[in-house]
């Protein structure tokens, strides 16, 4: 099962490479010059973003790091299509975006499988909501469930599964609607180092295997290096990008060293970039 | 480890044992109560109806009861005799094994009642009869305890019914919409505490017949308190819930069935259940005052002509049959709500 994962995996990326070097990529989605605030009926609104714009292209995946409260999430259900900008556009594959769609496909943070269904029945919810037949569901839910590692667990409530194990499930419920694009709010906030690491490693594979977009929100610099193909750095009140830094490590993703002398190169300018916002 | 052998067949042999006591145990307050039922038995009537070929073999009141006292024990012998002949000790028999107890205590007053109500008389008559007598009145009234039983059940169904489901699905309508929400839940909110009973006249004045005036009552029973803990639940839901289905490509449709509702259904059932205590209440009520039928009618009729015995055998139906319908709903809850068990305790 490894091997042919692993196989999979370079013949995907030599695809990748391949397209990469033929055409310039194509914009997967764009934010433009979007406004956004939450409007209170006590307090005065605050502005969250202002004049924010942002491009993602087909297939990279992107980290979006930033001090606490700078709009990360915001931003993230703005692509969602749960928000809707005062001022801008939010555009995905060329259209407008005016609400949720299971072709932007999100990972919250924790808490939000349903505790009445199943671990297959959770990923088996999209499906049934887009009217999929029955004995396609059971099979594409069976494959994506062996991919994240779940299979053991297709029929324990949510309760009965470790915060890790929900996380997996949360993934694989999204991936499962073969989404274009995947929105990852700090996905793995609130596992230990140990967990956090073996999910990182899941969803670069996944990342590398399916091909599809990925912008992942975190506070963990050595996640954001070791993961992305490019780390935005947010500022806030309001909101804008003060940096948008491309990892150029030699190794391949699923390789990186952690403890190399380029990978704690970048590491330090992005831990400088945050300091000096924070003063 | 033939030692351990030895000692783990000895640890066997010594729950059998065990086992085997509860079970006399559990029999003996039965087996006295029969004891004194066949060796003092009381004056009670004969069989006189043709629906008493059915008891024929048990003839008299007290022949009635001493039968009930053996299908009792026939029933309580069941749980062992099947873990002793399957050989598997499950949580059920630790379960009877402990209350052996508390079904000696139930044999010894059933004796008791036997003894002062039945043999000696001593009980103020009419008003406390013993067992045998109430077991008198199943075998005189049969035919007629049968069918207000009927009548009752069958009233109880069709209010039952119909409220369940008015009360869903006006809970889930104003659950799930502001507007309703806001014009209709302070009206749901007054009208609940009214007792249904209170609107027996104009129930009986704006219906055709008294079954349909007693069913409107028990609709009314379910009715609110159903439709009140629906909407709460389907409130409450998290809005994280109602984000993750949107952007899984849940429709309105999906949203309200799929994820408002199975959030609703703890709800639903603790709706049901107090509605269900409410029902009970407003059907005997509303059956002893103006119904053709039903156990209510039974227990006002016999009390005209003093026959208290027959209004506690009416008392026992009824305790059968309230206790089997809440069996019931609770059975269907713990299926539908089994994703629950660990959750919550
Ligand atoms: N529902 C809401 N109503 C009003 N204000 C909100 C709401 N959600 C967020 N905010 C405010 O908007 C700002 C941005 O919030 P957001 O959740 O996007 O930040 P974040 O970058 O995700 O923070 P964190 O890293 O702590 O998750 C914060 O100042 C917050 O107080
Ligand atoms: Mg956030």
């Amino acid at each position: 099962m490894t091997q042919r994962t692993s196989h999979r995996i370079e013949t995907a990326t030599d695809v990748e490479t391949d397209v990469e070097t033929a055409t310039e990529k194509k914009v997967c989605v764009s934010l433009r010059s979007v406004a956004f605030s939450y409007s209170s009926i006590d307090a005065q609104p605050t502005t969250v973003l202002e004049d924010f714009n942002l491009d993602v292209h087909q297939g990279d995946f992107v980290t979006l790091i930033g001090p606490s409260g700078c709009g990360k999430t915001t931003l993230l259900r703005l692509i969602a299509g749960l928000e809707q900008p005062l001022v801008g556009d939010v555009v995905f594959q060329g259209q407008h975006v005016d609400g949720p769609n299971h072709k932007r496909g999100v990972v919250f943070q924790q808490g939000s499988l349903f505790p009445w269904l199943t671990v297959s029945g959770n990923v088996a919810f999209g499906l049934k909501s887009r009217g999929v037949a029955p004995s396609e569901r059971t099979s594409q839910v069976a494959e994506i469930l062996d991919l994240v590692g779940m299979s053991a667990f297709a029929q324990s409530y949510p309760h009965e599964i470790s915060g890790g194990m929900a996380q997996r499930v949360a993934i694989a419920r999204t991936l499962v609607n073969d989404p274009d694009l995947v929105l990852l709010d700090e996905p793995m906030g609130a596992l230990d180092s140990f967990m956090r690491q073996s999910l990182q490693s899941l969803i670069l594979q996944l990342h590398q295997r399916l091909g599809m977009t990925m912008i992942l929100v975190t506070h963990d610099i050595d996640e954001a290096v070791f993961m992305s193909d490019r780390i935005v750095v947010m500022t806030s009140r309001p909101g804008r990008i003060i940096e948008s830094l491309p990892v150029t490590l030699p190794e391949r993703r699923m390789q990186r060293d952690r403890s190399s002398a380029k990978f704690f190169e970048i590491r330090s300018s992005i831990m400088t970039l945050l300091s000096d916002i924070s003063a | 480890m033939s030692v351990v052998l030895a000692s783990r067949k000895g640890a066997i042999a010594r729950s059998r044992v065990k086992q085997c006591v509860a079970w006399c145990f559990t029999l003996l307050g039965f087996a006295v109560a029969l004891a004194v039922a066949i060796v003092a038995p009381s004056p009670a009537k004969a069989a006189t109806t043709p629906y008493d070929l059915v008891f024929g073999l048990v003839g008299s009141g007290n022949g009635l009861y001493a039968f009930m006292l053996v299908v009792l024990m026939v029933c309580y012998s069941l749980t062992p005799i099947i873990a002793l002949v399957s050989g598997r000790k499950g949580a059920g028999l630790e379960r009877y094994l402990a209350r052996y107890p508390f079904r000696i205590a139930v044999g010894l007053a059933l004796c008791l009642w036997n003894v002062l109500g039945d043999v000696f008389e001593i009980l103020p008559r009419p008003f406390f009869p013993g067992p045998a007598q109430i077991a008198g009145a199943f075998l005189e009234d049969s035919a007629f305890i049968l069918h207000n039983t009927l009548y009752s059940l069958r009233l109880f169904a069709v209010g039952f019914i119909v409220g369940v489901f008015f009360g869903v699905s006006t809970g889930i309508i104003i659950g799930w919409f502001a507007k309703a929400y806001y014009w209709v839940f302070p009206v749901l909110k007054i009208t609940g505490v009214i007792p249904a009973v209170a609107w027996m006249p104009f129930a009986l004045t704006s219906f055709p017949t008294p079954f349909a005036a007693a069913a409107f009552l028990i609709v009314i029973c379910e009715w609110f308190p159903i439709a009140f803990l629906t909407a709460q639940g389907v409130r409450s839901t998290p809005k994280q819930l109602y984000e993750a289905a949107r952007t899984l490509g849940a429709g309105q449709r999906t949203l309200v069935f799929r994820v408002a509702v199975p959030h609703a259904l703890p709800n639903i059932f603790t709706g049901i259940s107090t509605a269900n205590a409410y029902a009970f209440a407003t059907l005997v009520m509303s059956e002893m005052m103006g119904q053709p039928g039903g156990l209510g009618y039974y227990i006002n009729s016999s009390k005209v002509w003093s026959a208290y015995y027959k209004v506690f055998a009416a008392i026992v139906v009824m305790a059968i049959l309230f206790s089997l319908i809440l069996k019931i709903t609770e059975r269907v809850q713990r299926h539908a709500l089994r994703w629950q068990r660990g959750l919550i305790q």
